[in-house]
């Protein structure tokens, strides 16, 4: 472990050092665009949020001099006597996260890159963009700080290059860099930015919009191959490449090189000291339907080592990974936790008299600098309940939560109120103190002086004061009216229900299985295994079959596990914790019902292949001639005595991404290159054509991709301006494309059409209205969040994974499917779930059973039932309601309050601002 | 991100990180090596499971690449 040099126990990120400091370092955080000093933080979020030193850079480590900051620092936690030291560890199983390393130098150099400072990479102008970067978020030319006119990104630096040994695609690098196109012309509607590129591949959930949005917008997609960048007079010149063998220039003020995802630097000494092997790239070596074992037992991966990948896959894994994990050590689980235990919380009735204490803090120079900080304290002395007044200089350090500690035992305090930053980050921490002080944790009120004050108001610093006064006023007027709020906890039926079982389902099974779980896995099929028993091989050379039946054999071993085929979910009732559904069993002409009892849900449904009607405007019907992928790889994969046709001709996009269906299916381009590389190694002789958009084989697919082109398989582009037409007569089907290498328009007659015809949603709109979960205007589930809750639904205790959730690879359905079963884990393991106290709450009384709340709450958390006398009433689901306050801003008779914002708390804090 | 600061230990440890194939004595514990989006994730899930976490991360703040992003799609939104 090494030494910061600083005690973290001690040091308040007050940032005073970093400011007395004489000597300069690099920024490494801003990507070298910035200079700090040697003492530092990172960025003001950092976590832990502890300063540093860097050895390298420190007058005192280095040359024994300085020490300038051990003076300055007002808390004394500098401590240049912190030794670096070792510790051995004890542990169950690893995870391997160290995420993926950059491109070298040497590989930008072509581009000019360190040679002219406007030639950057994504990652140097993602720091430029931000508002916390070297021009506070102006994009400006490093070279002399004018405005830019024209931006150039050129996709693939570092990715799909042999010549750089990174053969593969790194998935996150177009997206990023229409990202930052965007950002960069939301700054500056004026400017020009146009994205060199060889394919897009925007093949996530919502991509394409994304891409579409950024046309709109006037960003330029120029498909070529860039040549070189070079300085020309004050600006770049780059030279490109197009299809037609053509070689162009433009000059461009700002190059941004969107480099790829490299393995990180030290992989191999990772391997080495863990004991897994790595790809042939330096990543992590995994296998497709065991995406996140690595070579040894017991260690997994997670992130962008087990390949490049965005946050939303990222966060996918790590969910998976810690569920393998988990499984793996589940006999131990609960027995390293530290439990914290509170004193017993005091009665706070009533009709006991109001002792508010309240604490001012300065945040260092954060707040103190600008609002007067004694003369709100001041301020506050002799209001009504205000029993104990004070200031500290740091309220939120370690020492300042043991003083309010003591001064709520010394005065007696009821209330605190505390005026300082912002709750959303710091309320939990005092809300921590209050409980551990014997006090329930809502009699706190926290009035934001920091960013309300003194940030907004930084030059006007009197009237920050006069603001802080109010403010500080109004907390006190509302901390007189608030009380106590119950903590409660719902039990939980351990149990998991799962639909669908299919790869997904079975997977999310065996997972809670691992867990030491019970599930229910309900297929309305009459067997297991779903869209896999059509598939037969893998790009990877896997055989389907084999391991399907292993999979199905392990479920069906499993005691834990209880499988019901031909049977549907009809009804369900109930939230997080406790849900009833009905199960209705169709066997021939009799169906049978049963009810079971279970406390999370997985929707594991997928989808079925597309099969339009009409493809890129040409009428279709299939037949022997004109198949789908799918049907071709059962040829293929046959007995039959000629499974590879003679001649083929593919075409990408049959149906998605804007044909019939508005986004792309992820899926069919790896199919069509792995049917192809079959038919060339059963035939080589055999004629293949892909027309396609934009191949979208990204990752490690791009290894298959490259050689199914050095066997010979032709891949041409369309574009939706000149798409293919196809033309039947008798059992033949011509296709005629343009072709933009030869210029012209060619006609082929091939023995098989194949359609790449994508995935579509099934049957999830009946579910949707079953659990009112969303689905998207594609038909499938919208999760609770895009990137930090990806497996997760609106409503709690409900899950998604695989088909359901968009199109994707089996590989990525196997990961979604183990971090749903993580996520749902949590609750089973757990056995209850908390309940925030600020939820709403319903007077009986006063509620005319209108039903207005049921009908609007966002998360089906307030329901009409019949009280004793047979009267409808509103309920609130305590276990699920999210605190968001919908249903009592519209009822219409004011029965509803909101634990924490009463009428009663807000007409005070109302009032009192109206008074002096 | 409260929860797993207090159970998990936080250092910033090197990547001298010996593994000993020994079975271990210290029961239900996990390690997790690198501290940028998918290591924060998993060590989160898994105080969650009811596992104690040793997140190991080499530079001074946990965060990795995501914390130098300035906006991540596809929402779009800050990314710290
Ligand atoms: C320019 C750019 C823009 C991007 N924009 C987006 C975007 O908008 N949206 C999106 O979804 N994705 C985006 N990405 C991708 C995103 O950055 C990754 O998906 C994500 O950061 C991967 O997370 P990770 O945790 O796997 O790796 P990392 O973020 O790299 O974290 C790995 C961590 O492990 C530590 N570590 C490494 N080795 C060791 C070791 N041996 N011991 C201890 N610790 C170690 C590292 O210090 C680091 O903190 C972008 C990428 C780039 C390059
Ligand atoms: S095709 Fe792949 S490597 Fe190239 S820029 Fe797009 S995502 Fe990156
Ligand atoms: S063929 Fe499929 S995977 Fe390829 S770009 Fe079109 S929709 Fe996406």
């Amino acid at each position: 472990m090494r030494p910061r040099y600083i005690d973290a126990d001690k040091c308040t990120a007050c940032g005073l050092c970093t400011k007395y400091c004489p000597r300069h370092l690099v920024d490494q955080y801003n990507e070298g665009l910035a200079v700090t000093r040697p003492i530092h933080i990172d960025y003001a979020q950092a976590v832990p949020a502890t300063y540093y030193i860097d050895p390298e850079a420190c007058l005192y480590l280095k040359h024994g001099t300085c020490q300038i900051c051990v003076c300055t620092c007002q808390s004394k936690a500098i401590d240049f006597s912190q030794k670096a030291t070792e510790k051995e560890l004890q542990i169950g199983a690893v995870i391997m996260a160290p995420g993926f390393g950059r491109v070298p130098d040497e590989t930008l150099a072509k581009y000019s890159y360190g040679q002219h400072p406007d030639v950057m990479t994504s990652l140097e102008f993602e720091r430029l963009l931000c508002a916390s970067g070297p021009f506070e978020g102006e994009v400006k030319c490093i070279s002399d700080r004018r405005h830019p006119k024209k931006i150039a990104f050129i996709q693939c630096v570092g990715s799909r290059d042999l010549g750089c040994n990174n053969g593969y695609c790194s998935s996150v690098c177009c997206m990023y860099a229409i990202k930052e196109a965007m950002v960069a012309k939301e700054h500056d509607p004026e400017v020009e930015i146009t994205i060199y590129y060889m394919d897009m591949r925007t093949q996530g959930k919502g991509f394409d919009a994304a891409q579409k949005k950024a046309e709109s917008m006037g960003i330029r997609f120029v498909r070529a191959k860039v040549a070189d960048v070079m300085p020309w007079d004050k600006n770049l010149k780059l030279t490109y490449s197009t299809m037609d063998g053509k070689h162009s220039f433009e000059p461009f003020d700002i190059v941004v090189l969107s480099v790829g995802l490299d393995a990180p630097a030290d992989a191999k000494n990772l391997g080495e000291i863990t004991g897994f092997a790595l790809n042939e790239y330096d990543f992590c070596k995994t296998e497709t339907f065991a995406p996140l074992l690595t070579t040894r037992p017991g260690v997994m991966v997670a992130g962008a080592f087990q390949g490049p990948k965005d946050i939303p896959e990222s966060v996918t894994q790590s969910s998976a990974a810690a569920g393998i994990a988990a499984g793996l050590i589940a006999k131990d689980r609960g027995k390293a936790l530290v439990h914290k235990t509170y004193p017993k919380e005091q009665e706070t009735g009533k009709d006991e008299e109001v002792r508010i204490g309240v604490f001012v803090c300065h945040c260092g120079i954060n707040i103190g600098s600008v609002v007067d900080v004694p003369a709100v304290e001041q301020y506050t002395e002799g209001m009504e309940g205000v029993v104990y007044h004070a200031q500290s200089l740091y309220s939120c350090s370690q020492d300042a939560q043991e003083v309010l500690k003591a001064k709520i035992k010394e005065h007696n305090l009821n209330r605190v109120v505390i005026a300082a930053c912002s709750p959303r980050t710091h309320e939990p921490l005092f809300q921590e103190t209050l409980k551990d002080a014997g006090l329930n944790r809502c009699l706190f009120e926290m009035v934001n002086i920091r960013d309300h004050c003194s940030w907004v108001h930084a030059n006007e610093p009197a009237a920050a004061t006069q603001k802080s006064k109010d403010l500080v006023r109004m907390g006190i007027a509302k901390a007189r009216h608030i009380q106590p709020l119950p903590e409660q906890t719902v039990p939980v039926t351990n149990k998991a229900l799962i639909l669908g079982g299919g790869v997904a389902g079975l997977t999310a099974a065996l997972t809670i299985a691992d867990q030491g779980f019970h599930s229910y896995v309900v297929e309305k099929e009459e067997k297991l295994g779903g869209h896999l028993q059509h598939l037969s091989y893998t790009l990877q050379g896997e055989t389907v079959s084999t391991v399907l039946s292993e999979l199905t054999e392990k479920v069906k071993k499993n005691k834990m596990i209880e499988v019901l085929t031909s049977t549907e979910m009809t009804l369900v009732n109930g939230f997080v914790g406790n849900f009833s559904s009905v199960l209705t069993t169709t066997k021939g002409k009799k169906a049978t019902e049963t009810t079971i009892d279970h406390g999370v849900i997985i929707i594991a449904t997928g989808g079925r292949e597309h099969r339009p009607e009409m493809v890129l405007g040409n009428p279709v019907k299939y037949s022997d001639a004109i198949v789908t992928q799918r049907e071709l790889e059962q040829r293929l994969a046959g007995k039959g005595k000629n499974p590879a046709p003679k001649s083929v001709v593919m075409v990408q996009c049959a149906g998605s991404r804007g044909d019939d269906l508005n986004y792309c299916s992820k899926v069919c381009c790896n199919h069509a290159v792995k049917n192809a590389l079959k038919i060339k190694s059963l035939d080589p002789a055999s004629q293949v054509v892909v027309l396609y958009r934009d191949m979208r084989t990204y990752g490690f697919a791009e290894d298959a991709y490259r050689e199914a082109r050095e066997k010979g398989v032709v891949f041409i582009p369309y574009t939706m301006d000149n798409r293919p037409k196809f033309k039947s007569s008798g059992k033949k089907t011509s296709v005629t494309f343009y072709d933009p290498i030869l210029r012209d328009e060619v006609t082929m007659t091939p023995e098989v059409l194949t359609l790449s015809v994508g995935i579509v949603a099934e049957g999830t709109e009946e579910i949707s209205k079953l659990l009112k979960v969303p689905v998207n205007e594609d038909k499938f589930f919208l999760e609770a969040h895009v990137k930090l809750r990806p497996v997760e639904l609106p409503v709690s205790g409900v899950y998604v994974c695989g088909l359901a959730h968009s199109p994707k690879p089996v590989e990525e359905i196997i990961v979604q499917a183990q971090a749903a079963a993580a996520k749902a884990s949590i609750p089973l393991c757990k056995g209850f779930v908390s309940v925030e106290p600020t939820i709403s709450c319903v007077d009986k009384e006063a509620c005319i059973g209108c039903g207005l709340c049921e009908s609007l709450c966002p998360y089906q958390s307030i329901r009409i039932i019949k009280d004793e006398n047979g009267k409808r009433k509103a309920e609130t689901i305590t276990a699920s309601c999210k605190g968001c306050g919908i249903c009592a801003s519209h009822c219409p008779v004011f029965a509803i309050s909101m634990g924490g914002y009463t009428d009663e708390q807000i007409n005070a804090q109302i009032t009192a601002f109206g008074a002096q | 991100m409260g929860q797993a600061k207090d159970k998990a230990e936080l250092s910033s440890l090197s990547a001298q990180t010996k593994l000993m194939p020994s079975g271990y004595k210290k029961l239900g514990t996990v390690m997790v090596v690198g501290g940028g989006i998918a290591g924060v994730q998993a060590a989160l899930d898994l105080t969650e499971l009811g596992y104690y976490v040793y997140l190991v991360e080499k530079s001074a703040a946990i965060g990795g690449a995501m914390a130098q992003l300035d906006k991540t799609f596809p929402t779009n939104d800050c990314s710290l």
